[in-house]
């Protein structure tokens, strides 16, 4: 907890200052699990307030300071969500770039130099975000938050108010769709490099 | 597969690295409380509409009970004026009776 629980039990109690104070708090964390889950730099912002909004107006609703955190995460998962599901139709056309850039994670994968260490870690998160993409959106965030977040069955379990087994069922085959398209994207864009190579020797 | 596997955990585990998180910016805060008041005076805003509805709601009710209670209303249906015996009389009277066929119109039919 970044907070202590009496914080909360005053932000509950519609003490604006306490809720302030427990913003200032998760802020950075949230945004980061944010930037994570949707990949759109420029519309972590938007989401993250809308976050704290939910936060403002659901406090009472609170059955406990002590879940307060698992609270807090369930409405960045629900934002999320909800984000993700408005750009779908712009994450379908994202798909489709998938092949664009299996060249340039050939070479990330391949070790191959980037112009730039900034270049390289744009690469890795537009091929990331890609794979992602091949899995509903449910299953990117539970995924993303399980494999990047690092967050345990059991905090998952808490967060989603789901059984552990059912989670871990629907973690395997979010990791087996991903590991799919990776192997696929990766040994397509190492064809294409071969392809390139060839056709640049002639 | 197994190497796969380790690929893609070393993928993810470097989107973590290069994804690290943003510090909000300068305006983070005040566009929150911008929002948490829009949508609090719109709440506001519902409840002021809300009680107007009920209160019309309210006035009608008792506008229209007044009415039925009042000599007003209760002369606008002669039905409502009229006593039981009153009622019995004319239900009973032999164009009602013959046009529910208890007996016929003109007795010498």
């Amino acid at each position: 907890m970044l907070v202590d629980f009496q914080l909360i039990e005053k932000a509950r109690n519609g003490d604006d200052a306490a809720f302030n104070q427990v913003v200032t708090a998760y802020r950075k964390r949230i945004l980061g699990t944010i930037a994570r889950l949707i990949g759109r730099p420029e519309d972590v912002e938007d989401v993250g307030q809308e976050v704290f909004l939910r936060l403002y107006y659901s406090l009472d609703q609170l059955r406990a300071p002590e879940v307060f955190e698992p609270w807090l995460y369930r409405l960045t998962v629900n934002a999320a969500y909800d984000y993700l599901r408005k750009q779908k139709r712009r994450q379908e056309s994202r798909m489709a770039d998938l092949s664009e850039i299996q060249v340039m994670m050939a070479d990330a994968v391949a070790g191959a130099k980037f112009d730039s260490d900034r270049q390289q870690a744009d690469s890795i998160r537009e091929f990331v975000h890609a794979l992602l993409s091949t899995v509903s959106e449910e299953d990117r965030i539970l995924l993303t938050l399980k494999e990047v977040e690092g967050r345990s069955l059991k905090e998952l379990e808490e967060i989603y108010g789901v059984k552990e087994n059912a989670l871990k069922v629907r973690l395997f085959r979010a990791r087996q769709r991903v590991l799919k398209a990776y192997e696929e994207s990766v040994q397509s864009g190492i064809a294409d490099r071969r392809k390139g190579s060839a056709s640049g020797g002639s | 597969m197994s190497d796969t596997n380790h690929a893609l955990d070393h993928l993810l585990a470097r989107y973590r690295a290069v994804t690290p998180d943003p510090d909000p910016g300068a305006g983070f805060m005040p566009a929150l409380w911008q929002r948490i008041e829009a949508r609090r005076s719109f709440a506001w805003k519902l409840r002021i509409y809300a009680r107007g509805l009920v209160s019309v709601a309210a006035a009608v009710c008792l506008a229209v009970t007044l009415f039925q209670f009042s000599p007003l209303g209760a002369a606008a249906d002669p039905f409502y004026n009229q006593t039981y015996l009153e009622t019995l009389r004319n239900d009973s009277s032999p164009e009602t009776l013959a046009y529910a066929a208890v007996v016929p119109a003109e007795p010498g039919q």
